[in-house]
């Protein structure tokens, strides 16, 4: 029996396990970076051992620190989560070693499906169909090797599985050090990138090459088996819907699938797990190619992210499931006979910016509340929205981790309830502080194609993730947001004022006209008019779009006379204006065209985050004066986010072309290229190899070519 | 604390017609602040804009602190003389960076924001206005010094200027100049008698003498900016602390000069709840009496105007023609002395001794509402001795040391004018109602006394008195000294603050509270020697 457990993870995951440890009498042990000493997993655990250091490599993936703090704390077994030392045989062995019983499955499993290109090789072997494959000689392209020359017998291996391929880490998973290749030209390139990418998060920089199927679909399968020989399947997951390679949207059962092709997968998922000789939980991957055929991927010998959604629909605790394994115990009858009830979406809300290439975005989450219950499945038989979140309102989202907030996941009777209910407490939940990912969510969950169950790999390719994730709230809606920003700004500095606080807002016994201030919103700048009266009533109110940003490329420009006539312009008066019915600095309530609207508003550090049924807006107050020395030297590039160099790709005095490649920044392990946005010759480089970078820090300096 | 009943019928005749007399005044009164706002008029407003300049109000909009109030003093200065309403200078109290400040701007679109007689007072009175309750001044400076045709008025006493504002530093009133543009000749020491002088790169110009002055003087060839450009007094005479780039960056620093000073008030802070009164301020249009010689009861005007209409009265069964008591405005304590049915008597005046020597004994500052015909006349009167009461009166008010404030919002005639504390009893401020009238009497009695006294004389020659050259003179002398009881008559010459809407009273009030608390409220503790 398991007493005590060290849980080898941080986030939500952390939270998760520690939560059915604790429902099943375990004391728990956290660990934590430096980063996280705040954070909500090392409070939930009865104690915790800090991990010395920030990034992952000092921290979480340091098997030597994690065992010696669990024989510290007289921990006798540990949970990795998922990610991290999750499926390193190594860790697994030292554990075992330790007298620690590891929750998962034995060493020599990890290490048999750790290598994707063994593990397919012997489903092959098993009679499980797979896709062909390239492996790259040894010694492979490694980490820092530099862009070699691709050897011709190996592209012309490439050239027979037919363009475009895809370059894979054999270790690891979840997106990191994948490439497609659409051409021989961009081999080496991709094999270089994918090749560092997979050595810094996974210690591994091997990779290998496969078709690249177009649009499929990506079908799971959860399996489960004891020590006494029992292996059962808990059904599939549909994962379809990624953004580079990485899951967004996964469900219970998958939608629209025949009984024969989910009876090929569970069947196929049981002969890999057979044939491996599988303990405890894991998934089995699949891809669905269009025409009906199926392929092995390959085996996650871990607890996925997405598996709550099986936990919905089946009322099986996969965590107690683990730990029960972990001692020895059979599974329980209701795993050997499991059933499904309605069925569970499961989405993954990032701090990103689907707009602007997914780039991760880190910060202080000044409002992070989400509508559910939290790490709990919801009654069965009752429709009901969980919640597993890392954060807390109030902590940073640091540059050093994956970027994702929470997940939250719907179970309700049938697909299109469980989308709606799903839908609907997103556009409830309040984030403020980072990007994240929650539009684009919502828009996915109510595409009409989504809810056909027309869904595939390619759905954010055929679907702009630029439309898709753009703010839910319309111009018009921005600008009643800008509105309400203006009254709730104002009330504040009403209510902070140090002297005559009394006086009505703006008060003039010579009046001299309207109040003005300006936002830069995601459709533009916007000026905002306010007035009040002598007894603090509103009198007037008018918003408009002063420059509009030219990404919204939908953007017809309005003129102020018919965003009045829409119920925009002028307030208090006239028909359609908005009447201001409360004003504080947090809330503002107006109605507008006879109908009451309330506006949330959280101002932190000139932002005013505005939530209303209209969506959500962030609104950077233009500030009245501006420091001369704000405005950085033409020419700066500057860091996009934080993060460290990993690759300095010119010299001071070299030319660059528009489009050319400068600096190479890793941000919450993934790369970002920062490239030459014209042509000049290279006046400064600020930054090398190696460097810690905050956003807005300059990296290159560029100055223009003479001439041009 | 008692509360205020109005018996106020907003249906009846009487409120009607006061109200649409008060609404006309009122309509005159925003039709001439709309012209002091005008400044030079649209081709020099148009002028201005084109050399990418920010008019006085912009400049001071954005100065002041977003959302805070304004109140600008005596707007209407030099109203219906030979210059522009406004007199080229805006001025008032705001707040910028948390800190009360006297603010004063010259406009440069009337005559190139030049001083005229009416400019020199109305910056004279912002000076006393500063140093009495002890604020801060920023200057936002853009003017082409005296109004040449017109320095016999303005050169000797002008002098007082310059004067002020280092007397205001010595005091520890901190002095700050925003220079705008030209500031020349004598101008030059605005700047140049301030602490802190901010001047804008390639615009601010400050010198003794320009380019032609210079040559005819001294026959040196020079040019304006190495004579007195910002630059050059940044670097060079180290005249300019701060050189701004523009004016934006200009009013940046001169709120950030403002924000390290370092300023706390010195009075107490409010120490009662500043409800909102129960009765509508909107009312107050229908209160004063549309005919001066119809009395009205003050009460209703404080049930509008005080916090949560809350008024402890003194001595209600005394004295009935003036009514004291205590109150209180935005959490500000104060004793309030207004006028009822006019007159006051003996009674009245001893009632007012007392009442201003209590508030003097506790430091609670004053409100006069003037609405006075002024001291009793007759024979039982004199016997009772009302130049004696009177004269307590006067003692009390000339010597009490709370600060005053004075609203006229009816009739403020004669001796009670002194006694209710008029202009030359220094209140910290004067504001007047649209409809209200000062002089030293009616004119009708003004007309009145000259006839007999006209009469008298014609009698005592023995000679015919002609009664149609007497009624041409009594309506010529009415109408004369109606025409100089006008509150913009008076506000022109700087007689009182500015005129303020009714409705405005409270936050009036409210805010000038706030600014004397700058000061210590310390009452006197000792009078004149009163006659008994």
């Amino acid at each position: 029996m398991i007493t005590k457990l060290l849980v080898a993870n941080r986030g939500e995951i952390a939270r998760r396990v520690i939560r059915s440890a604790h429902a099943m009498g375990i004391q728990c042990v956290a660990v934590y970076s430096d980063a996280d000493s705040s954070a909500p997993h090392v409070r939930e655990a009865d104690q915790a051992v800090r991990l010395p250091g920030y990034g992952a490599t000092d921290t979480y993936l340091r098997s030597d620190l994690l065992v010696r703090a669990a024989l510290m704390t007289g921990a006798d077994a540990i949970h990795p989560g998922y990610g991290f030392l999750s499926e390193d045989a190594q860790f697994a062995r030292e554990c075992t070693r330790s007298g620690l019983a590891f929750v998962g499955p034995p060493a020599d499993v990890i290490e048999a499906m750790g290598s994707k290109l063994n593990a397919k090789a012997a489903m092959a072997a098993a009679g499980v169909p797979v896709l062909g494959t390239v492996e790259l000689p040894a010694p492979s392209l490694g980490a820092g090797a530099g862009v070699a020359e691709v050897p011709r017998g190996l592209m012309d291996e490439v050239a027979a599985l037919g363009w475009p391929v895809l370059v894979k880490a054999s270790a690891g998973g979840g997106g990191r050090g994948m490439r497609v290749v659409e051409r021989a030209a961009d081999l080496a390139a991709a094999l270089e990138g994918a090749s560092r990418e997979a050595s810094s998060a996974f210690g591994d920089g091997t990779v290998f090459i496969e078709p690249y199927v177009l649009d499929p679909r990506h079908i799971e399968v959860q399996i489960v088996g004891d020590t006494h020989g029992n292996v059962v399947h808990l059904f599939e997951r549909e994962c379809s819907i990624q953004r580079r390679h990485q899951k967004i949207v996964e469900e219970c059962p998958a939608a629209g699938l025949d009984s024969d092709t989910r009876d090929r997968l569970t069947e196929a998922a049981i002969t890999v797990a057979r044939t491996i000789g599988y303990i405890g939980a894991g998934t089995v991957e699949f891809l669905l190619a269009p025409d009906g055929r199926i392929a092995f991927l390959e085996v996650n010998t871990r607890l996925q992210v997405e598996h709550p959604v099986t936990e919905a629909v089946t009322g099986i605790d996969l965590v107690r499931l683990q730990l029960l394994v972990a001692e020895g115990a059979p599974l329980p009858p209701e795993v050997m006979h499991p059933t499904v009830a309605g069925h569970a979406i499961e989405v993954r809300l990032y701090a990103e910016d689907p707009t602007r290439s997914w780039q991760p975005s880190a910060g202080h989450l000044d409002r992070f509340m989400l509508q559910g219950s939290q790490f709990a499945t919801p009654t069965p038989g009752m429709p009901g929205v969980r919640v597993d979140a890392g954060f807390a309102e109030g902590t940073d989202v640091s540059p050093y981790y994956d970027p994702m907030l929470a997940k939250v996941i719907s179970h309700a009777p049938s697909r299109g309830e469980a989308a709606r209910l799903l839908a609907q407490a997103l556009r409830r939940s309040r984030i403020h502080g980072v990007s994240t990912n929650r539009d684009l969510l919502v828009r996915i969950l109510e595409h009409p194609e989504f809810l056909d169950g027309r869904i595939d790999t390619g759905f954010l390719v055929r679907h702009d993730p630029a439309a898709l994730g753009a703010p839910l709230a319309s111009e018009e809606a921005e600008l009643l947001h800008a509105q309400a920003a203006a009254l709730a700004l104002q009330a504040s500095h009403r209510a902070s004022a140090p002297v005559l606080r009394p006086m009505p807002s703006g008060w003039r016994n010579n009046p001299n006209g309207p109040a003005k201030v300006s936002f830069e919103g995601h459709h533009g700048a916007i000026e905002v008019e306010y007035g009040f009266d002598r007894s603090g009533r509103s009198n007037h109110l008018r918003a408009v779009l002063s420059a509009p940003h030219s990404r919204s490329a939908t953007h017809t420009p309005a003129s102020p006379e018919s965003l009045g006539a829409a119920g925009v312009g002028e307030g208090g008066v006239g028909e359609g204006g908005a009447t201001v019915l409360e004003c504080t600095p947090d809330e503002v309530a107006m109605e507008i065209g006879g109908v009451r609207t309330r506006f949330e508003v959280q101002q932190v550090d000139g932002v005013a985050y505005v939530d209303s049924p209209l969506g959500s807006s962030v609104l950077r107050v233009i500030e009245r004066f501006r420091l001369p020395e704000s405005q950085g030297a033409a020419g700066s590039l500057a860091a996009p986010l934080p993060g460290t160099v990993v690759k300095v790709a010119v010299d001071p005095g070299q030319a660059v072309e528009a489009g050319d490649l400068l600096v190479v920044i890793e941000a919450m392990k993934m790369e970002h290229e920062v490239s030459a946005p014209r042509s000049g010759i290279v006046s400064a480089v600020r930054v090398e190899q190696g460097h810690q970078v905050e956003p807005g820090e300059v990296l290159v300096v560029i100055d223009a070519e003479e001439g041009s | 604390m008692p509360v205020l009943r109005s018996s106020l019928d907003s249906a009846s005749d009487s409120y009607a017609s006061n109200r649409s007399s008060m609404l006309e005044a009122i309509e005159v009164l925003d039709g001439e602040l709309a012209l002091a706002r005008a400044g030079g008029g649209s081709r020099y407003v148009e002028r201005h804009r084109s050399r990418s300049k920010m008019l006085a109000r912009e400049r001071i909009e954005l100065l002041l602190d977003p959302d805070s109030p304004f109140l600008e003093l005596c707007p209407l200065a030099a109203w219906g003389t030979e210059f522009n309403v406004g007199a080229s200078l805006v001025a008032g109290i705001g707040v910028i960076s948390g800190v009360e400040c006297l603010v004063s701007a010259n406009d440069p679109t009337v005559r190139g924001g030049s001083t005229n007689p009416y400019t020199m007072r109305k910056s004279s009175r912002c000076a006393d206005i500063a140093l009495e309750n002890r604020l801060p001044s920023v200057n936002l400076v853009e003017s082409g010094g005296a109004d040449l045709p017109n320095q016999a008025e303005l050169f000797i006493p002008g002098g007082r200027g310059f004067r002020d504002l280092t007397q205001r530093s010595a005091a520890g009133l901190p002095t700050i100049a925003l220079v705008f543009g030209n500031s020349t000749a004598g101008g030059a020491y605005v700047p140049g008698m301030s602490d802190y002088i901010v001047m804008i790169d390639g615009r601010s110009k400050v010198f003794l003498g320009g380019p032609p002055l210079v040559k005819m003087a001294t026959g040196e060839e020079s040019g304006d900016e190495e004579l007195g450009g910002a630059s050059m007094h940044a670097r060079v005479s180290g005249l300019a602390d701060f050189l701004a780039t523009d004016e934006l960056d200009a009013i940046r620093i001169g709120r950030d000069i403002v924000a390290r000073l370092n300023w706390s008030k010195r009075g107490s802070p409010p120490s009662m709840p500043p409800d909102d009164p129960l009765y509508d301020p909107e009312e107050l249009l229908g209160i004063a009496s549309a005919d001066l010689r119809v009395p009205f009861d003050p009460r209703e005007v404080l049930a509008r105007v005080v916090d949560g209409s809350r008024f402890d009265e003194f001595k209600p069964l005394y004295g009935t023609s003036l009514v004291t008591g205590w109150a209180s405005i935005h959490g500000y304590p104060i004793g309030v002395l207004a006028n009822h049915r006019g007159v006051l008597f003996n009674e009245e005046a001893n009632k007012a001794t007392q009442f201003i020597q209590l508030a003097n004994q506790v430091d609670v500052p004053l409100l006069f509402l003037q609405n006075t015909t002024g001291y009793m006349v007759g024979k039982e009167y004199e016997q009772r001795g009302i130049i004696k009461d009177g004269a307590k009166m006067i003692n009390a008010v000339s010597n009490s040391k709370v600060p005053h404030l004075t609203v006229n919002i009816g009739a403020s005639y004669g001796a009670g004018n002194y006694g209710m504390c008029g202009r030359a009893y220094n209140p910290r401020f004067l504001f007047a109602w649209p409809n209200a009238r000062s002089a030293v009497m009616g004119p009708t009695q003004l007309a009145g006394v000259l006839s007999i006294v006209a009469r008298q004389a014609a009698q005592s020659r023995n000679e015919p008195f002609d009664e149609e050259a007497d009624a041409a003179m009594r309506q010529a002398v009415e109408s004369q000294i109606e025409a100089e009881s006008m509150p913009l008559y008076l506000s022109a010459r700087l007689y009182d603050d500015g005129i303020i809407d009714p409705r405005d009273t409270r936050h009036v009030l409210g805010m000038c509270l706030s600014v004397v608390h700058n000061t210590p409220i310390q009452g006197t503790r000792g009078y004149g020697v009163f006659r008994m």
